[in-house]
């Protein structure tokens, strides 16, 4: 269970597991199977409306979803090469999860409507801040 | 000179950490969660709330910190429990409301699916094509095998990042070996 306690070797873990299921959404929504599109549903609420289009294909995960799992995906890679000393706190991930509590809010009360942007942007930061949290956090900091 | 006061905290093994208690309430919330309409609809919220449940429960009640590996892998056996009750419920909550009859519920599914507008078309011909009228022991079996790895499958995403934030948040002593 070695492998578990490096920092590095995780980020990369974390990179391959939530970079092949953004490259699975791609290639499910690419193919058009419909079979696999329902694979994900305990995932997402799949909502066509709010996913991205392929070929009039809805992906089978929508945009924040998406924009979450690549962040996990990129924190982990960006954890793998630079590997930093520093504990990221609480501070980066409270501000990441007020972000998409806003951008949620604002939506709600009728400021903007279906806005890609503010989801990608949100999503992606709580995404990278969730694995520097939990990698920085380790409880072992071999690696 | 000065002397100790107080023993080395004890180093726990992993295999004798008690997880009754954390592996109850993470499945119970995972399957609870999963069953209110709004909360199943957050995406994989739910997971994510019942892995990290099972390691605050987990760590608090043996007073230790664990590996993240571990952290993940005993989330991961909580709610991908949580998540088969959830799917059984439902299954039989579905058989009991509209039962082997589908053609009243495939109306239904084909009419919300036509005001998502983009990409409907071929949601609806797979409905009308894959789903039987009438369901059958054999349909019955496909659709249990397909759910359990859906289940499976978002339950090991929903444990990677909530038994994460777990391992990360919840340190109530010395890490278990």
């Amino acid at each position: 269970m070695s492998f578990f306690r490096n920092r590095r070797k995780l980020g990369w873990l974390a990179f391959a597991l939530f970079g092949l299921l953004v490259a699975a959404a791609w290639g499910t929504a690419f193919s058009g199977s419909v079979w696999l599109h329902y694979l994900f549903s305990p995932m997402c609420h799949q909502h066509a409306e709010r996913c991205f289009h392929m070929d009039g294909t809805p992906w089978p995960l929508c945009v924040r979803c998406i924009a979450i799992y690549s962040g996990l995906a990129i924190g982990g890679a960006i954890f793998g090469i630079w590997n930093p000393k520093r504990d990221f706190g609480w501070f980066w991930l409270c501000g990441a999860l007020s972000a998409n509590l806003v951008d949620f809010g604002l939506e709600r009360v009728g400021a903007y409507d279906n806005l890609f942007a503010t989801r990608i942007g949100a999503g992606l930061f709580l995404g990278v801040a969730i694995a520097f949290f939990c990698l920085s956090r380790m409880p072992s900091r071999s690696g | 000179m000065e002397e100790f006061s107080e023993n080395p905290p004890e180093i726990r093994n992993l295999d004798e950490l008690s997880f009754v208690s954390a592996f109850l309430v993470g499945s119970i919330s995972t399957m609870t969660m999963g069953l209110i309409p709004i909360l199943n609809t957050l995406c994989c919220l739910h997971y994510c709330i019942g892995a990290f449940l099972t390691i605050a429960i987990y760590t608090s009640s043996n007073k230790v910190t664990i590996p993240v590996g571990h952290a993940i892998w005993k989330s991961f056996q909580a709610v991908f429990a949580g998540a088969i009750a959830a799917t059984v419920i439902s299954g039989v909550m579905f058989l009991s409301t509209h039962g082997t009859d589908l053609t009243g519920f495939k109306e239904q599914i084909v009419e919300e699916i036509a005001e998502q507008g983009q990409g409907a078309e071929e949601a609806i011909e797979f409905i009308e094509n894959v789903i039987p009228d009438e369901l059958d022991t054999g349909a019955i079996i496909v659709l249990a095998i397909f759910s359990i790895f859906t289940a499976g499958l978002a339950s090991l995403f929903g444990a990677a990042i909530g038994g994460s934030l777990g391992s990360a948040v919840i340190k109530r002593g010395p890490l278990a070996q």
